[in-house]
């Protein structure tokens, strides 16, 4: 090799300089002051607020007024009802759709993960709309049509089972897509040996396949639980006009009463993530029972099960994925369009009644609509960035640092899956009403929280992310030269950049139709309005059709940003 | 001259000793092998070396720079001046080849035309012309060996480390890469330190063999040096004698239980109790029970092809013997006597 010698013996130029971690503990100290700010701040200052009186000394006297007011009955118990039955109800349908998807030849395979996925990332409130206006227990439509053909009304969508329903018709899709994605990690062969040591189908799936993975299925019922105590729009929208009042439509009761009852609202915030960490510690200590029977073996070799013939159940189980297509996103995305076309409302609609006039109405005779349209992508931008700058940083510490705290750290950005919605909110709301920092009421403070709220699937996504990039290909720079930045930035990054990308859509979505944030600490004024808070203000005001084409609009923008990326979004997920 | 010095390094992970006081040079070129079954600490010392673990204790010295000392890495990872070659490749997917090859270069800030120049020497060397364009994901895997390669000589390092270089590639692709390595070798006289659970790789591929077993260094040498003379029976049994007899001291000769007296010109112990070891390849059978070999029953035979491997009953102990597969196979269950080649016993003392 007389042409390569004579290359390789020059003395090479080197410019490699020894590199301090100064940099890395700087960035470690921002990330860790971030996380303060954003989740830990707010939470002590929870427990502060459900201790104080209102003479400004500190006692239980709250939680007392708590229990007199409720006791152990209404509230409290409408709220496990609605949480527990909406969670069971939506992990039947997930785990069965999930088993269906996954391990049988069922048709229509698509159809029920692009449903899934589409149900995932619309807003909730779209079904509650959509379900007033088909089973209002007057006028809604299902309800009018009864009514002249036999002479009843048989349905009331405004009722606890009303409200199960349609919350189940959106927590489905968390259940499924989390547990289709384990039972994709399973190893086929373990079912295979299951069928060769005599076992029929469906012995199999229950004997073999559900155990597998009945950790995720454990955690995606808790988790469900969770939001279903942290959902707001489904009971507003359902439940207070029939004066069915749960954790969250209660909590607006009090902070938005006359005067404002701060603390009594923080007391039942604590109740409730006291609760939740309960469930939580479930979840925990489920799994770690698993894990210690060394179920670890989960991860296989990718040989994918051999799908169970369904045979004579085949169009069963097909009319089962398109009717749960229909009842949970085909059906209320169409109701919605229908009512956003309609000037009049109920019974009086007709094809021909039919115009843009909502459209034309919000978009350009509302005086604020661009404002308020601004507002929400400012929040969103501000969120993506805090979020996918936290969690990569936190993710970097865990999985590629040995720096003392660093779990620390992943538990300050994960907790708050743990916290339900509102109970967050009412924590950050004492956290910075009376804060030096006039945060209160503006854009950055509605980014920071909703910020906290997504941290901890982002930091989950990118961790798993950073797991799954082999080591030696980041030691492979270093021992080329490059120091940990510059692997980083050439390295890293450009190979978590899908994960990274699927992250963004998740949370850039959830911030377009987070509702419950913009609407707590905005303080009602235009100037921190966002089009979810107004879509809600027009609803409340029965401005109906003006509700619907701003949700359209809404809906719109969202699809036109996921359906490009939903590909990258359904794997990375 | 040497290249890399290690001094008493010690890396301890919780209670367990990984690298348990371990001292050794490597040579100004040539390819330094360290040899030892899974968990021997022979890839601990390879990522200590690198700087990719940091070791409990002890000095290391590349060049003339102590690169760790007082159990801290003085010199990062990414300043030592090395190559490694991954098992695992390691080659980065979302680089062409020639942008894996170039990326040594110009963190060292080559100027462009020089990096071009030798990320073209570089593939050439490894026999990789043309390629350059391409993305890792249409290679071979002894493509992709060789690009690993191409990358961490392009910037000419001060020393390269090979961490089971040979382990993922299939067995007639393992040799014709043995041989790429010691050309490559030969044509930069570069300073090669790798790691290996293989016994021949290790023979074949080094100038220095350091036989390794529970963090320790058993026997450094030349590869026909410790092949000949294994130091103690964990290394002898480690470069293939897996055959062994324990014997006893009878009258001042050796004498096997069940099995018979040791030749003389084995008698290489003064102890009371010796383990006597050889390989399956040296022992002679004949058929019967013919004179002054010892007595044994084929337990049972496997044909191989080239050649034929015996299981045999020798008193208390079974023996594996290889014997060329030209002379037809033996029964099993036939007699047959054994005897070990002249100079083939290795003998060592045995703790009672």
């Amino acid at each position: 090799m007389s042409v390569a010698q004579p290359a390789l013996t020059v003395a090479p130029p080197v410019r490699l300089k020894p590199q301090r971690s100064v940099g890395l503990i700087i960035v470690y100290a921002l990330t860790a002051a971030a996380l303060l700010l954003l989740t830990v701040y707010p939470m002590v200052w929870l427990l502060i607020g459900s201790l104080s009186d209102r003479d400004g000394g500190y006692s239980v006297a709250n939680y007392i007024e708590l229990h007199d007011k409720f006791g152990a009955g209404g509230v409290l118990i409408n709220s496990w009802v609605f949480a527990f039955g909406a969670a069971a109800a939506a992990t039947i349908t997930g785990v069965l759709l999930a088993v269906l998807v996954a391990r049988t030849d069922v048709p229509l395979k698509k159809l029920a993960r692009f449903s899934a996925i589409l149900a995932f990332v619309s807003p909730p409130w779209l079904t509650a709309m959509a379900y007033v206006y088909i089973a209002s227990p007057n006028a809604g439509l299902v309800n009018q049509l009864f009514d002249q053909i036999v002479g009843i009304k048989p349905f009331d969508i405004q009722s606890m089972s009303g409200m199960i329903f349609v919350t189940a018709l959106f927590l489905y899709s968390f259940v499924f897509l989390t547990v289709e994605a384990a039972l994709s990690s399973v190893d086929g062969s373990f079912e295979e040996a299951a069928r060769v040591a005599g076992a029929r189908p469906l012995r199999v799936i229950r004997t073999v396949t559900l155990p597998l993975v009945t950790p995720a299925i454990v955690s995606a019922t808790a988790f469900s639980i969770i939001i279903a105590w942290g959902l707001f729009a489904v009971p507003a929208i359902l439940g207070m006009p029939a004066r069915i009042y749960v954790f969250s439509t209660q909590l607006y009761l009090f902070l938005s009463s006359f005067p404002p009852r701060l603390e009594l609202a923080a007391a039942m915030g604590v109740t409730f993530v006291a609760t939740a960490l309960v469930v939580g510690m479930l979840v925990w200590v489920v799994q770690r029972r698993r894990q210690s029977n060394s179920f670890a073996v989960v991860i296989g070799k990718g040989a994918r099960a051999a799908a169970v013939p369904l045979r004579r159940w085949r169009p069963v189980a097909a009319l089962f994925i398109v009717l749960l297509s229909l009842l949970s996103v085909i059906g209320p995305y169409l109701v919605v369009l229908w009512m956003s076309l309609n000037t009049r409302w109920f019974g009086n609609a007709s094809l021909a009644g039919l115009s843009l006039a909502n459209f034309d109405y919000v978009v350009r005779q509302y005086f604020a609509f661009w404002q308020i349209s601004g507002n929400t992508l400012r929040i969103a931008a501000m969120e993506v960035v805090i979020v996918l700058l936290v969690a990569t940083a936190v993710s970097y510490f865990t999985r590629r640092t040995k720096l003392r705290g660093r779990f620390l750290l992943q538990g300050a950005a994960m907790y708050t899956l743990l916290v339900p919605s509102v109970a967050f909110l009412t924590a950050v709301m004492w956290a910075w009403i009376g804060a030096p920092i006039a945060l209160y009421g503006g854009l950055t403070l509605i980014a920071m929280t909703q910020a906290a709220r997504s941290l901890p699937i982002a930091t989950r996504n990118i961790g798993d992310g950073f797991g799954q990039i082999d080591r030696s290909l980041e030691e492979a720079a270093r021992i080329c030269g490059a120091g940990r930045l510059r692997t980083l930035a050439t390295v890293t990054l450009p190979l978590l950049r899908p994960v990274l990308l699927a992250a963004f859509t998740v949370v850039f979505l959830s911030a377009l139709r987070d509702l419950n944030t913009p609407l707590f600490l905005g303080g009602g004024s235009t100037k921190s309005m966002t089009l979810s808070v107004l879509i809600f203000q027009f609803w409340s005001e029965t401005r109906i059709g003006e509700a619907a084409a701003l949700t359209i609009i809404l809906l719109s923008v969202t699809l036109a940003i996921f359906l490009p990326l939903s590909r990258t979004f359904s794997r990375g997920y | 001259m040497s290249r890399v010095e290690v001094i008493n390094l010690v890396k301890r992970f919780g209670a367990m000793r990984a690298v348990d006081d371990v001292s050794f040079d490597v040579p100004e070129g040539g390819i330094t092998t360290m040899l030892g079954p899974s968990g021997c600490g022979k890839t601990t010392i390879l990522r200590c070396i690198a700087g990719l673990e940091t070791a409990t204790s002890g000095d290391i010295v590349i060049g003339s720079r102590a690169v760790f000392s007082g159990g801290q890495d003085v010199v990062p990872v990414e300043a030592r001046n090395l190559g490694m070659v991954f098992q695992s490749y390691a080659i980065w997917p979302h680089m062409t080849i020639a942008q894996n090859v170039a990326y040594g270069l110009k963190v060292r800030g080559y100027p462009r035309e020089d990096i071009a120049r030798r990320v073209r020497a570089a593939l050439d060397l490894v026999r990789l012309p043309g390629y350059a364009e391409r993305f890792p994901g249409q290679l071979s895997g002894g493509q992709m060996q060789r690009v690993v390669l191409a990358r961490a000589i392009a910037y000419d390092p001060e020393l390269l480390l090979l961490d089971e270089p040979l382990a993922n590639l299939d067995a007639h692709l393992r040799e014709e890469m043995r041989q790429e390595l010691k050309r490559i070798q030969r044509e930069t006289g570069m300073t090669m330190v790798a790691v290996t659970h293989d016994q021949s790789e290790a023979l074949a591929l080094s100038d220095q063999i350091m036989v390794m077993s529970s963090g320790r260094i058993l026997q450094r040498g030349r590869p026909e040096e410790i092949f000949r003379h294994p130091r103690t029976a964990e290394v002898a049994r480690f470069l293939g004698a897996t055959n062994v007899l324990s014997a006893h001291r009878v009258d001042g000769c050796l004498v096997v239980a069940g099995v018979g007296a040791v030749p003389d010109e084995a008698q290489g112990t003064a102890a009371d109790r010796a383990a006597i070891l050889f390989r399956p390849s040296d022992i002679v059978l004949r058929p019967g029970d013919a004179e002054g070999g010892w007595p044994g029953r084929i337990v049972f035979a496997q044909f191989l092809g080239r050649e034929v491997q015996y299981l045999i009953r020798c008193g208390d102990t079974e023996l594996t013997a290889e014997v060329s597969g030209r002379g037809g196979v033996l029964e099993e269950g036939a007699t047959v006597s054994v005897t070990v080649a002249p100079g083939a016993l290795l003998v060592y003392p045995e703790a009672a």
